[in-house]
């Protein structure tokens, strides 16, 4: 194997070996990189090995797994490891350690960039006591029924009625409050599956929205109209079994019927969780529910230039519950961002720095639990930005007391210069966070707005106490502080931080006397010129 | 096992009695050290000191109502590179122990292997008056201990203590209580968590019930305190109300630091304010000056005091330490200690309560403070 630095950037780690994982394997290989792909079954072909077929067509293995194994297989550049787990890894793009385990040995690679392809997980429907799963053994999850079809367990052509629960626990707070994409047109698929081998029995697909969207819908509409298959819209309450027979009971909010339904088979089709394992051994951030977690990037638009870590990619199922489809498409995106990503290694986004020995000295690690990223660590008793994984937010400088903390290009020093120069009496300033509020203000119309002076954050979440009373301290008139939309930060999390701040400012001027109405905080979105227009016009009022 | 047990007062001298349990604890190796108050030769004031021979505890004094220092920073220094590394005992008054709860968690202590020993506090003067009422030949804890029997409103006790709403301490492993109790013939030793259930018992001592008074007289004593709090924060609300107030609020200002070096919970060995963001050079003076013909030097005092404010707010537990080291006697207690209130109020959060409370900046929630905006 080639080593050096040099040879680095030309060698790339692909974790799963499911279609994405294969489809990049073979897309890099194509383009001449080195590639090392690890599995940690004992053969490659990951969730979908174990699917009877593909929708919509019902494409078997035979036609579209088998052969990109067979390729990526044949190609002498895709180094193939199965039996494999990763157990740690450590670096920067350009230039990864990475720790796996083989069979129980240990073993270590350097490579470039990493390709996160390890798929989802089932959820665990078993959770739905009223559904019986685990206590009746005629209730199965949508894989299990498929298996028992493939292995003819179950024979279609001897059955009477199948009841398929679509959203078995999906967009259900007590459950999985969100939609995990895949799981409808799996319903239709085994629909189909069972009726094309037995079209006198009886399918009930039990829903809550029919979500086939794009081309896929005519899959629905063939079902309903040519197979004749019982679209029931309603959220079973319970299956039961009734002399040896499985029944489920579901109010039909169409005819605003309860219906009770026998049946040989219920498919709880549920829904698919984040493989949090892997993703956190690889510090990627996961979003901030409880449940089901999957990478923060794929839940906010991401916008920035750098992966997040940087060097490290993710595609497939890893991102999001998708279909093969689609998953081919990311799997070739996330090939397409690696090479262009080690083109050119040089760091893009501006991170801070700390002075270790400001920071020494007070070492509160506050910094650490509030950056969205883990991209601050103490190591050899010193605290560190890992900068492949930093954002450049600038969070963690607004919340760093001793001022060790500095955002390159957003500093304190630069900051407070910048206040010093442009904030006269009476202004309205107006910090702006860099991602949505502020690149409006550079098309505005000044006209009357002389009096407003713009200030770019890189996020609101850098603004800190210390930069308001700074302001205030120049007389200015009031400030407004505008950050993304809750649910659109592009940090994740700075538009909550900024919140805190703010409200505790508010209340430090209420209790100065002072109209907590000078200090303002908005929501403003990318496209709102004319609400910062307005509050800007507002502020000038009287 | 007995969670609280009283003690036999000898000589009417409940501090001595409180010194002979301590020196008890070391004699059997309970604890290895002790961190305890101690009167200076002179009288006129008490010093931290760490004690690990029994003897020396003769002139501890853990009752001397003057606080020159918070121990919730000695701690600090004792314990942030590394917990202990052998059992010490604290003992602390309840604003010392809050102080050091708020400490562990920014990081800067460690309560590892630490037994606090928490004593009711009644109040404290100011290191001046401590002195004064010496020179008087009066002793200061007799001073205030008659006065709070005699129910009088003390004159000398520091802004910060009358405003006090805890005469308890809080979170500690052992607690020695006065309030409630014939002081000059019994005191209170009680259990505040599994490590001090364990050293009661190892003390061995018998229980002889408990006090009836107590738990009314600490709530009465609190409701005071909170209202005279109350009224403190409306006057002062009044005072500083708007920038100009504000301004001369913190006029005299000498910019020395005091407040910051005394404050327990300003953890920064060197202060943000200190740092070169707040250097000018020369010309940068006198732009600034021409803006109105006078500036007011040093500069930037009201945004140290401001910036100081909103780092340490939510975890001010209201000592008065910074008003007590202030040279211009700036009454600096009752605007910090009402700043923090209201900001402690937002976020819910009682500094020194609980170790498991976050603090509330290096937090945040998703789904909280919804009226953000115009709508």
């Amino acid at each position: 194997m080639v080593t050096g630095e040099k040879a680095l950037v030309h060698r790339v780690l692909v974790i799963g070996s499911g279609v994405a994982g294969l489809e990049v394997a073979r897309s890099l290989a194509y383009a001449d990189y080195e590639v090392c792909l690890i599995e940690k079954e004992p053969f490659l072909g990951g969730m979908v090995r174990r699917l009877n077929q593909l929708y919509p067509e019902g494409m078997p293995n035979s036609h579209t797994l088998d052969p990109l194994v067979e390729e990526v297989t044949r190609l002498g550049r895709v180094e193939i490891m199965t039996d494999t787990e990763l157990v740690s890894v450590n670096g920067d793009l350009g230039n990864y350690q990475v720790k796996l385990k083989q069979g129980g040995k240990a073993k270590e690679l350097a490579v470039g960039a990493l390709i996160v392809a390890t798929g989802l997980k089932e959820w665990d429907v078993g959770s739905i006591t009223p559904y019986g799963y685990g206590r009746y053994e005629r209730v199965l999850t949508p894989i299990e029924f498929e298996e028992k079809i493939s292995n003819e367990e179950i024979k279609p052509e001897d059955l009477k009625s199948v009841v398929i629960i679509n959203c078995a626990g999906s967009r259900d707070k007590n459950y999985l409050p969100y939609c995990s994409r895949v799981c409808c047109f799996i319903g239709l698929k085994e629909a189909k599956l069972i009726k094309d081998k037995n079209p006198d029995m009886e399918v009930y697909v039990c829903y809550i929205d029919m979500r086939s969207y794009g081309s896929l819908d005519s899959l629905y509409n063939t079902l309903k109209d040519v197979y004749k298959v019982n679209f029931i819209q309603g959220r079973p309450s319970k299956v039961k079994e009734k002399n040896g027979n499985l029944h489920v009971i579901v109010e039909d909010v169409v005819l605003g019927e309860t219906l009770d339904i026998q049946s040989d088979y219920v498919v709880l089709n549920h829904g698919y969780v984040g493989d949090e394992d892997t993703l956190s051994k690889l510090r990627i951030p996961l979003d901030s529910g409880d449940k089901g977690r999957f990478p923060t990037t794929y839940c906010n638009a991401a916008l920035s230039v750098d992966s997040n870590p940087r060097g490290i990619f993710i595609c497939g199922c890893a991102a999001y519950p998708k279909n093969v489809a689609e998953t081919l498409v990311e799997a070739r995106s996330a090939v397409h961002s690696a090479i262009n990503a080690l083109r050119d290694i040089s760091l893009k986004t501006a991170v801070p720095t700390i002075n270790s020995d400001i920071c020494a000295q007070a070492k509160c690690k506050l910094c650490l639990s509030i950056c969205p990223y883990d991209a601050i660590v103490e190591e050899e008793d010193k605290i560190k930005i890992i900068s492949s994984m930093c954002m450049g937010c600038g969070i963690c400088t607004a919340t760093c007391a001793s001022g060790a903390n500095q955002l390159e290009g957003f500093s304190d020093t630069e900051l407070y210069k910048e206040i010093e120069e442009i904030v006269e009496e009476d202004d309205t300033v107006a910090f702006l966070c860099q991602w949505s509020a502020y690149p409006l203000c550079e098309e505005r119309e000044r006209g009357d707005l002389k009096k407003v002076k713009f200030i770019k954050l890189p996020c609101s979440g850098r603004v800190s106490a210390g930069l308001i009373a700074k302001v205030f301290s120049y007389q200015a008139r009031n400030i407004l502080v505008a950050g993304c939309y809750p649910d659109a930060c592009h940090y994740n999390r700075g538009n909550f931080v900024a919140r805190r701040r703010i409200f505790a400012m508010k209340s430090l001027l209420e209790q100065f006397g002072i109209s907590s109405d000078r200090l303002r905080m908005e929501w403003i979105g990318k496209q709102e010129a004319r609400k910062l227009q307005r509050v800007l016009k507002d502020m000038r009022k009287g | 096992m007995a969670k609280q047990i009283l003690v036999k007062v000898k000589n009417k001298n409940p501090g001595q009695s409180v010194n002979s349990l301590l020196a008890d604890l070391l004699h059997k190796g309970l604890l290895e050290g002790i961190l305890v108050p101690q009167i200076l030769p002179s009288k006129e004031s008490v010093v931290q000191t760490l004690v690990t021979e029994p003897e020396k505890l003769k002139e501890a004094d853990v009752l001397a109502p003057v606080l020159p220092v918070s121990s919730a920073q000695i701690v600090s220094d004792m314990t942030r590179v590394a917990a202990s590394p052998k059992p010490l005992g604290l003992v602390m008054r309840a604003c010392e122990i809050r102080a050091l709860v708020e400490l562990v968690k920014l990081k800067q202590a460690s309560l590892e292997n630490l037994l606090i020993i928490g004593v009711d506090c009644l109040g404290t003067y100011s290191v001046r008056d401590y002195a004064d009422i010496v020179s008087r030949k009066e002793d200061p804890i007799h001073v205030l201990l008659q006065g709070a029997k005699e129910g009088k409103e003390d004159p000398y006790l520091r802004s910060a203590c009358r405003v006090c709403e805890y005469s308890v301490p809080t979170s500690s492993d052992l607690i020695v209580g006065l309030i409630g109790l014939d002081w000059e013939k019994e005191v209170l030793l009680k259990a505040g968590s599994d490590k001090g259930e364990k050293i009661l018992a190892a003390l061995n001592m018998s229980s002889s019930g408990t006090s009836s008074q107590r738990e009314k007289m600490v709530s009465q004593f609190s409701q005071q305190r909170m209202k005279k709090r109350d009224e403190l924060f409306s006057r002062t609300q009044k005072e500083i109300s708007g920038w100009e107030n504000l301004s001369s609020f913190f006029a005299t200002c000498i910019n020395c630091r005091n407040c910051m070096t005394a404050c327990p919970i300003c953890y920064c060995k060197e202060c943000f304010f200190n740092s070169s963001t707040f250097e000018f050079e020369p010309a940068k003076y006198l732009e600034r000056t021409n803006r109105k013909g006078i500036l007011k030097m040093p500069t930037d005092t009201l945004l140290f005091h401001l910036g100081r404010m909103n780092h340490m707010a939510v975890s001010c537990v209201g000592c008065g330490l910074c008003e007590q080291a202030c040279p211009s006697n700036i009454p600096l207690l009752k605007i910090f200690k009402m700043v923090g209130h209201q900001v402690q109020e937002i976020f819910e959060y009682v500094p020194g309560r609980n170790l498991e409370e976050e603090i509330p900046l290096a937090v945040f929630k998703e789904d909280e403070l919804q009226e953000v905006g115009e709508e």
